[in-house]
């Protein structure tokens, strides 16, 4: 397997604070692998660490086969950054964002000539080649960085938080052409919130918290390994019949769901026409699970 | 979407032409206000202190009052213009618009990123200065209209020792607020002590110790007798202040990327 990304025992300190204490994972090529974590988890750090925008404190980071650190030029320019934050030129219009973008690259013009167009047109944009940034809406901004990343034709993408606060249809367009990215045997890097996006998208999943690596697998093997297959959701309060079944178990507030191998005696032991909800058991399950349900904030 | 690798070719001059570039197309955008402030500005200094101040003293020695104010105002505009420009100009693209975390991520590197910003504040604050000395040629109050083009261009190195001292303001800035300091104990003193409308001699030992730490008057001690009396320049002068002025600019400049490569590399 040719990996693209190898993290070996990977820490980074900020004075006394661990951001990053010992992770490692490695990202093969033509995948798309999902960092997820709660904020604060360590997931920023790590690609910035991979980026070579941040050195490690401890541990190995290799990108192409080299130190990140020192990665050259021509190595840096086949990655692509979509950040958290849309740093774009507000005051320059959606073309000149890309070209100008392009010529930190050192891409010719006949080259951007032809690819600023073709990006836009991927990102649903096309219409947009000469309206200024501040004009644009969330989601647009939010395509165009995602463009902007794309203006070399770069092998690894790295994406933090790519659908963050966007509607449903914006999502489904990144989601489509991510997919359509991965497709062409681009090697795909996200950190998300969303874990539907990350079931979706993601070949493999890294669940970091606390700055270590808590689990690791594709979606369906961790939900396999670390959850029942079956979910109930029950409205409270909940019979006798039910708690004897002795099903793990996490309270809602006004809800409670249970984990279950045997659907069969859950719905057995509901008293006649109580609400329920059967669902099957999703990566989200899984990421509660290992990182528990309280807020994080410090 | 078609597969085509694009040849890329990032290098040290391919990067620093792109950032400056990057930061002319935004002031075509905001052409108007930024000729407002960069050429019609320092032109009515010129008016007001030639022709206000002129009719007060009418003769500076043997010269005419606004031939010997000029020099002065062409390395204010020039000095000015640069300071704001690498100051709150340059903190604007990387504090608020997180212009630099942008270019960073492209394989570009920071000594560039500063080198191009310098770079490009110089060639803002040289336009201000054109302005100033086109409207003295057409008024007839340059002597030695052949000393322009020297004059320019050793513009053109001050402004970018300015801006060296500008980035490195704005590398240690940490709101706009603190730039009230650079403007209140950098830029404003050196309008009135540098020796714009007169002789820094005029001056108690102390301001004239001040006034001889900030690169202006080094800068005008060069320009005005060129555009004045060229023969009355020693080549030692003229070696002498602008090692003062490039060293004062290559000090800023290293202070300004050790605090920018920490601030952004979490050094």
């Amino acid at each position: 397997m040719n990996a693209i990304i190898n993290a070996q025992n990977l820490a980074r300190h900020f004075g006394k604070v661990e951001a990053v204490r010992d992770v490692s994972f490695s990202v093969a090529q033509g995948l798309c692998v999902g960092l997820l974590g709660p904020n604060g988890a360590g997931k920023t750090t790590t690609m910035r660490m991979i980026m070579g925008l941040t050195a490690p404190t401890a541990g190995q980071i290799d990108v192409f086969g080299a130190p990140a650190a020192t990665l050259g030029r021509q190595m840096r320019a086949r990655i692509g950054l979509v950040p958290q934050e849309d740093n774009l030129d507000p005051d320059l219009s959606v073309s000149e964002n890309l070209t100008i973008y392009g010529r930190y690259f050192g891409l010719e013009k006949g080259y951007l000539a032809r690819r600023v167009p073709e990006l836009l047109e991927f990102m649903r944009l096309g219409d947009k080649y000469n309206a200024r940034v501040m004009m644009l809406s969330g989601g647009m901004k939010r395509r165009l960085v995602i463009a902007r990343a794309l203006i070399a034709n770069p092998d690894l993408i790295i994406l933090d938080e790519p659908t963050t606060g966007l509607d449903p249809q914006a999502r489904l367009l990144i989601w489509q052409q991510l997919t359509a990215l991965k497709k062409q045997g681009k090697t795909l890097l996200l950190t998300t919130h969303y874990m539907d996006e990350a079931q979706r998208l993601c070949d493999h999943i890294v669940i970091v918290d606390a700055g270590k690596v808590l689990a690791e697998g594709s979606p369906k093997a961790l939900i396999a390994r670390h959850v029942p297959p079956h979910v109930f959701e029950l409205p409270k309060p909940v019979s006798r019949k039910i708690l004897a079944l002795n099903h793990p178990h996490e309270d809602l507030g006004d809800s409670i769901i249970f984990f279950t191998e045997t659907p069969a005696a859950v719905i057995n032991a509901l008293d006649v026409g109580t609400p329920y909800l059967h669902r099957p058991a999703n990566l989200e399950d899984v990421f509660l699970t290992l990182t528990g349900r309280s807020l994080r904030e410090k | 979407m078609p597969q085509t690798t694009p040849l890329a070719r990032p290098t040290f001059f391919n990067s620093v032409c792109a950032i400056w570039w990057r930061n002319f197309k935004v002031w075509r955008v905001q052409f108007w206000p930024a000729i407002t402030s960069n050429i019609f500005q320092p032109l009515l200094y010129l008016f007001s202190f030639g022709f206000g101040l002129g009719a007060v003293f009418a003769q500076m020695g043997e010269t005419h009052y606004l031939a010997y104010v000029l020099p002065g105002i062409v390395a204010n505009a020039a000095f000015f213009t640069a300071s704001f420009e690498a100051s709150i100009s340059a903190f604007s693209r990387f504090y608020l618009q997180k212009t630099y975390s942008a270019i960073l991520a492209a394989p570009v590197k920071l000594v560039e990123v500063l080198l191009a910003e310098a770079l490009w504040s110089a060639s803002k604050a040289t336009l201000s200065a054109l302005a100033v000395l086109g409207v003295g040629l057409s008024l007839g109050a340059i002597p030695h209209v052949q000393m322009v083009l020297p004059v320019l261009l050793f513009t053109f190195l001050c402004c970018f020792v300015f801006a060296c001292f500008g980035l490195m303001v704005m590398a240690y800035a940490h709101g706009f607020e603190f730039f009230s300091y650079f403007f209140t104990f950098w830029v404003t003193p050196a309008f009135l002590f540098c020796g714009v409308f007169f002789e820094v001699s005029r001056f108690p030992e102390w301001v004239q110790t001040v006034a001889w730490f900030i690169p202006m008057t080094h800068m005008i001690h060069i320009v005005r007798p060129l555009l004045l009396a060229p023969e009355t320049l020693t080549l030692m002068t003229i070696l002498l202040y602008t090692a003062y002025i490039i060293s004062f600019g290559a000090i800023s400049f290293l202070l300004a990327h050790r605090r920018l490569s920490r601030r952004l590399f979490d050094k």
